[in-house]
């Protein structure tokens, strides 16, 4: 742990092009990732977090979307980057599962071939050879009768079926990290709990690290070691995953533990947080869970809190007054 | 549960799919339903839970003949749906309508949220088109989506929030029975709990039905009273939820149900025991389909097919450890 980190986000904020004006859909997201850990992003629906990925990946394209701050991946800036160079990252060094597997799916082209591919373009082998591994790899992802099926086309699989090719495609990259979004939401808990135990040998046995984008709780507590909550652009809470569990601190982070529905209890109602994320056309000046915070003060609507740690000997970080006091001296907008 | 007439009744429905082998070989076949018989009572909630892959979208498809089953019957509020003619099935639509799993393939990238959801107002003459406006400006805030949403296209959206516009097209034409497959699985724990609760209060104010298809118990347990557990095309455990999590009979149901995560990092890394491989639904083990990871199989399992034992308080099982 001593060590640098693999990746290093600072200051990072991406924007787009809404109505002839810049906006930031995310602000100041700054969060390291050492080799072989993994860090979960969470928070609310529309809150940037694929977005933070992808712009990791450098994939929005610039006609719609812009990035400042730092990306530093292995001591290389990756923010600037030609399309050229970060393709030499893509997929091998960095690899992505994306929340939509049809939008990285090739419909007319077959499920194994299309994991063969990705075998082909990290690794010189005969197809013969990248056939016989690309069914190993649906063998992992637990596809039934893998080898039967290697020929299927994409719509031939069920959401959770096509969900695991995705998975085992960038598997197949053997990255350095990996940016996996959502990449269980599909699952049924069988399946879930072994693919989570799968990406969790990938990270002992290859040195991987991974950023693992989900809204289930009970995921992060399965697979992370830190956990960033995000709310409307920003991390709000930045901890590791037994601190976080024990002790939330942002009454975001709280309220959405109130809103779990739970297997082992009934609840006659789930504790919506009132109110409405607001759009990234709108967002409020001070701290922007304010409108919707239970403990709001009067200060909270004036600057926004700094993610920072209430003691500052503990990595817990969390941006609210309540915690202390410190104000972000100048936005970064 | 309901003694209210069923607004759904399903019978015996099974479909398979051919799926292509090596140039030359016959066709394998995928057993994606095999004999489902179910029902649905008008205002009633049925969860429809199961291992990825075993057939739950096959069945809300071919329960709204979006697929054709092989055979089997579906009735619809006393109308046979597998033999109505495609006008009358086009009538019907307007009260049957689907939430699909995949919002990014059910939505057209070229069109804007006002032109898709005017589209459906207008083809099943949901109200004057003066109104349009008014009610898809309503629509979107009760799927927690600001009014401005009306403007832009699909890819514009976060993951979630298009969901969420897969459910303001389903309601829009309040509809009687709406299956949901996978409806709430990319929100986060607040914005499904604002959904929920929308889909409860309609429940109530309409006495929709839904069909609720998903792998999350917490939300079975939240807001379904009857659930109904499949593996592999097979219906194999019914009953009224609290008894079926608490009190799980069929050897599946107990697994599914200990291999739930609870938000809790020390219980979560307890390695589950999830034994044995999941098995093909092209080649579909002998006798009970669970057999092979079943901790209690006996000799009967590997050979005959396990009938339904009804339980009493409306549960029902397949198992030869009952009846
Ligand atoms: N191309 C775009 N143009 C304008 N706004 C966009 C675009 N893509 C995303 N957004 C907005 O940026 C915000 C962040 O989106 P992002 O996809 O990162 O959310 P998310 O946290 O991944 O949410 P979810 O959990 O729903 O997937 C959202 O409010 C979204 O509407
Ligand atoms: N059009 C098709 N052609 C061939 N096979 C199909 C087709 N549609 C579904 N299948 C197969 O039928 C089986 C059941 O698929 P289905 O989509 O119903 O599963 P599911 O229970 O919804 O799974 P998930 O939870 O992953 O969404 C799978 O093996 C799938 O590959
Ligand atoms: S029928 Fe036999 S194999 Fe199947 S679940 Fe019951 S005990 Fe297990
Ligand atoms: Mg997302
Ligand atoms: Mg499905």
């Amino acid at each position: 742990m001593t060590d640098a980190p693999v990746l290093a986000v600072r200051g990072l904020s991406t924007q787009f092009r809404i109505g002839g004006a810049w906006r930031a859909a995310t602000r100041n997201i700054a969060f390291d990732l050492y080799e072989n850990q993994t860090i979960a992003l969470v928070g609310e629906s529309g809150c940037g977090k694929s977005i933070t990925c992808q712009t990791i990946l450098g994939l929005l394209p610039a006609a719609v979307a812009r990035t400042e701050g730092s990306i530093v991946y292995q001591g290389r800036e990756l923010v600037g980057l030609s399309d050229a160079e970060m393709e030499t990252v893509r997929g091998k060094e960095i690899a992505m599962i994306f929340q939509e597997p049809m939008t990285a799916l090739n419909p007319v082209m077959t499920v194994g071939e299309q994991i063969a591919e990705a075998i082909r373009v990290h690794r010189r082998c005969t197809k013969a050879e990248a056939k016989a591994e690309a069914i190993a790899f649906m063998d992992r992802v637990r596809i039934p009768a893998a080898a039967q099926r290697y020929n299927d086309y994409p719509h031939q699989f069920s959401g959770g079926m096509r969900q695991r090719i995705v998975i085992a495609m960038a598997m197949a990259c053997k990255p350095k990290v990996l940016l996996a979004d959502e990449p269980t939401t599909a699952l049924d808990v069988t399946i879930q709990a072994q693919i989570l135990a799968e990406l969790r040998d990938l990270c002992a046995n290859f040195n991987m690290s991974m950023v693992f984008i989900t809204h289930s709780l009970g995921v992060v507590a399965a697979i992370a070691d830190r956990v960033a909550v995000m709310y409307a652009g920003e991390i709000v809470e930045l901890a590791s995953v037994e601190e976080l569990f024990a002790a939330p601190q942002h009454p975001y982070t709280r309220a959405l533990f109130q809103a779990i529905p739970r297997v082992d209890e009934t609840a006659e109602n789930l504790q919506a947080i009132p109110g409405q994320v607001p759009p990234i056309t709108a967002f409020p000046e001070g701290c922007r869970f304010a409108p919707r915070c239970p403990m709001r003060m009067e200060k909270c609507a004036g600057r926004p809190p700094r993610l920072a740690a209430a003691d500052p000997a503990s990595p817990h970080a969390v941006a609210c007054f309540l915690h202390h006091d410190l104000a972000l001296e100048e936005a970064a907008e | 549960m309901t003694t209210a007439q069923p607004l759904l009744q399903v019978f015996g429905v099974s479909k398979t799919f051919d799926v292509p082998r090596r140039i030359g070989a016959p066709p394998g076949k995928v057993h994606a339903l095999d004999d489902v018989t179910l029902d649905i009572a008008i205002g009633e909630t049925l969860g429809l839970v199961g291992e990825s892959g075993c057939g739950k979208s096959t069945a809300g498809r071919a329960f709204l003949r979006l697929i054709e089953p092989d055979t089997g019957e579906v009735w619809f509020d006393g109308e046979n749906l597998t033999t109505a003619i495609p006008s009358r099935m086009r009538t019907l639509r307007k009260r049957l309508q689907i939430i699909f799993q995949d919002p990014y393939s059910s939505l057209n990238p070229r069109q804007k949220v006002a032109d898709m959801l005017a589209e459906v107002l207008s083809v099943h003459k949901v109200c004057p088109r003066a109104e349009f406006p008014r009610r898809i400006a309503q629509l979107l805030d009760e799927v927690g989506l600001p009014a401005s949403a009306a403007d832009r296209f699909p890819h514009e959206f976060s993951g979630g929030q298009r969901q969420r516009l897969g459910i303001a097209r389903a309601l829009s034409v309040g509809p009687d029975l709406i299956v949901a497959d996978e409806a709430v699985s990319a929100l986060d724990v607040s914005i499904q709990a604002q959904i929920l609760d929308l889909l409860r209060r309609l429940k109530a104010e309409r006495n929709l039905s839904y069909l609720f298809i998903t792998h999350d118990l917490g939300v079975v347990r939240y807001f379904c009273q009857r659930a109904a557990v499949m593996y592999l095309g097979r219906i194999v455990e019914t009953g009224p939820v609290k008894d079926l999590l608490d009190e799980p009979l069929h050897p599946y149901t107990r697994m599914l149900r200990a291999a739930s995560p609870v938000p809790n990092p020390v219980e979560a890394r307890k390695t589950v025991q999830v034994t044995g491989e999941v098995p093909s639904p092209l080649n579909p083990p002998t006798g009970c389909h669970f057999h092979p990871r079943c901790p209690l199989a006996k000799d009967i399992c590997k050979q005959a097919r396990p009938t339904v034992t009804e339980m009493g308080g409306g549960r029902a099982v397949a198992c030869h450890l009952y009846g």
